[in-house]
């Protein structure tokens, strides 16, 4: 029952997504068509992307029509309940393995720039490989984190002489 | 014919120095492994090797890049076929069909063809550099602005609709990965571009980052999704050399893509990427019945990007030697290098009797003789690399992105901006968008935007000028007749009203 739902919910889930990415569109044509008024010419730098931001848009449209096609094709409604089934929704738009790996990725980009790059990477090698392994293999959480870190400060710092502090 | 000739006997040269051997080997293993790490690029390869090189003598330092060069081209081939992540841009499509292959526990198989592919392909660019360098340069100078502009369109809308799924969908990657490429002071007009002010979004976005936070990190998002799904699977790592027809059995598509690569690289500013992009799509039409679909681990769609992809290496050359125009970032800096050795290229390279043309055609031709045996090495255990479990795997990529991105240009916010468009690329893939052509997009905006507008200013900004020119010129024509047929796909309409008249 709950299978159904989620592919009932599928429709909303995609037509939330495009509408996301059709307002991003209106967005970047009034951008480029601010600078293309404010530079006008025929060299304008704000030209080119307003034309491929109503590309976008029309892209967009297109995405839109091919979706509301396709399920209507599969004569599904796009969602019975849809208050009701919001956990749902976003449970199945990001389960938790991915909430938890976004969050923590988003995290270590903020660590580099708290801590430095090594000790940023080790915490983030131990801590998502601890929590993918659901807290088991912890030795082998800890000698890979090392190893990888080692192997990195050997490769990039070392040979490529690329400093990543 | 004589100008052949003269040119075979200064490439002769290169026997009488050994280190020059030496020398190439280093500068081949060093592209090859830098190719290979997702980030670490052929460009930035090549960068290192010019600051190593800098202080060596002329013939030795050529040998060096040249070899770093062609194996690093390779090398891209390696994390395309482990991990979905191009190492270099030029081996995107490489991915389509060696990544479903290392999933069936093919990655050595995969490799192996990728090896013997790029070195085909590779030599047949060379080839085609020693024999045909004054006819190529000729007709590459038959491309206009517009030319350019619709070539590159073409590469995009090519691999929107290689992605298979909606062609909406698809092309909406490629035209957010143009404006992506906008970002930053406009080259012409020093106007600023959706920077908001900041200071650092000034140069523009990193292609690295993009392109690693596309294919890296929402390549791992969606393995997270249900890590019960996610098996590890054993390779078979028994034969590395490929079988004879594995190897030979294509010489069509290898023919074919290698000519396809060698013109196309050829063009100012293209490059491996479209070439092997377009390679890739004839070889899709043109084998009617393949023994594994196209995108499921055809052998033939490997061998149409690989060898497509390193013929572009000589094709690249033509023009930075006989005109003194690098085709791509690679040759701008083996330009650079060669400036710094003092050496004038153009087109009395070939004539002032230096000799140095013929050493240089030859020194390629070497390396990607040299390549077969080099990027045959280290296969068994890359190959392992995909049967390392996921929860290692999938925390190492994404810290081999991070280095990637941030090596590159040690700047966090392109680290940031990485893994923002790693977010994005996931909820892309999973509502079925196409990453791909987001990647390719940033990668060709700077192509696109200024020969768009370079053929905008020569039409007076006006459509009808624009569009008449277009149908004017017949080169131009055909390409936008292409692109035409891209967008509309006519053999898809015919299909859908004759499965309409049989309902």
């Amino acid at each position: 029952m709950e299978k159904q739902t989620i592919e009932k919910n599928l429709a909303i889930r995609e037509y939330v997504f495009i509408i996301i990415l059709t307002v991003f569109s209106i967005a970047a044509i009034i951008a480029s068509a601010k600078i293309w008024i404010a530079h006008s010419g025929t060299n304008s730098a704000g030209l080119f992307p307003t034309i491929v931001s109503v590309l976008m848009l029309l892209c967009c449209i297109g995405a839109l029509i091919g979706v509301g096609k396709e399920y209507h094709k599969k004569g599904e409604k796009a969602t019975d309940k849809p208050l009701l089934t919001i956990k749902i929704l976003l449970g199945t738009e990001i389960p938790f393995n991915t909430f938890f790996m976004m969050v923590f990725t988003v995290l270590y980009g903020v660590f580099i720039s708290v801590l430095n790059f090594y000790a940023a990477t080790a915490i983030f090698l131990l801590g998502s490989i601890i929590f993918l392994y659901r807290g088991r293999h912890l030795l082998r959480a800890f000698l890979v984190s090392a190893g990888t870190v080692a192997a990195i400060y050997v490769i990039i710092d070392v040979i490529f002489n690329l400093k990543l502090r | 014919m004589s100008a052949i000739f003269t040119t075979f006997l200064d490439s002769l040269t290169i026997f009488s120095q050994p280190m020059l051997f030496v020398y190439m080997i280093l500068g081949m293993y060093f592209g090859m492994y830098a190719g290979a790490m997702p980030g670490i690029s052929t460009t930035m390869a090549i960068t290192l090797m010019v600051s190593v090189t800098y202080n060596v003598d002329t013939y030795p330092a050529l040998a060096a890049l040249m070899g770093c060069y062609v194996a690093g081209v390779y090398g891209g081939s390696r994390s395309a076929v482990l991990l979905n992540i191009p190492g270099t841009p030029a081996s995107v499509a490489t991915a389509f069909d060696g990544y479903p292959l290392a999933k069936q526990g093919k990655a050595a198989k995969a490799l192996g063809v990728t090896a013997i592919q790029s070195v085909i392909g590779g030599i047949i660019g060379a080839v085609a550099l020693f024999l045909a360098a004054p006819i190529i340069t000729k007709f590459a100078l038959l491309f206009a602005a517009r030319d350019y502009f619709l070539l590159a369109l073409m590469g995009i809308l090519l691999l929107a609709t290689l992605s298979g799924g909606s062609m909406a969908k698809c092309a909406f990657g490629g035209f957010l990965g143009l404006l992506i490429g906008c970002i930053g002071m406009d080259g012409s007009t020093a106007v600023h571009r959706f920077t908001f002010g900041n200071i650092r979004l000034m140069s523009g976005i990193s292609t690295v980052a993009v392109m690693l936070g596309m294919f890296g990190i929402s390549e791992v998002l969606m393995q997270t999704r249900d890590m019960s799904k996610v098996e590890v699977i054993k390779q078979d790592v028994s034969r590395i050399i490929p079988t004879f027809k594995d190897a030979f059995g294509y010489m069509k598509v290898t023919l074919e893509s290698s000519a396809i690569g060698t013109i196309v690289g050829a063009l100012p500013g293209t490059g491996g990427a479209i070439a092997a992009l377009i390679a890739y799509d004839r070889a899709k039409k043109s084998v009617k019945n393949p023994e594994v679909p196209f995108g499921e681990g055809a052998i033939e769609g490997l061998c149409a990007s690989e060898s497509a992809n390193n013929a572009a290496v000589g094709g690249a050359l033509i023009p930075m030697l006989t005109l003194g125009i690098p085709g791509d970032q690679v040759t701008a800096l083996l330009l650079a290098s060669l400036t710094m050795h003092g050496v004038v290229t153009g087109p009395t390279l070939m004539t002032n009797g230096s000799g140095l043309f013929g050493v240089i055609v030859g020194l390629c031709l070497i390396a990607n003789i040299l390549l077969l045996p080099i990027s045959l090495t280290g296969i068994k255990s890359f190959a392992k690399i995909v049967e390392v479990p996921k929860e290692i795997l999938l925390p190492i990529i994404i810290v081999l992105s991070v280095v990637g991105s941030y090596s590159a240009t040690r700047n966090l916010f392109d680290v940031y901006f990485m893994i923002g468009c790693g977010l994005l690329g996931y909820f892309m893939k999973l509502h079925g968008f196409s990453t791909g052509t987001v990647a390719l997009g940033i990668i060709l905006s700077s192509l696109i935007e200024l020969n768009f507008r370079k053929a905008w200013v020569i039409s007076k900004g006006n459509i009808v000028h624009f569009f008449q020119q277009i149908v004017t010129h017949p080169l131009s024509l055909v390409l936008f007749l292409l692109v035409i047929l891209m967008v509309v796909r006519p053999g898809k309409i015919i299909n859908k009203m004759k499965q309409k008249k049989h309902n």
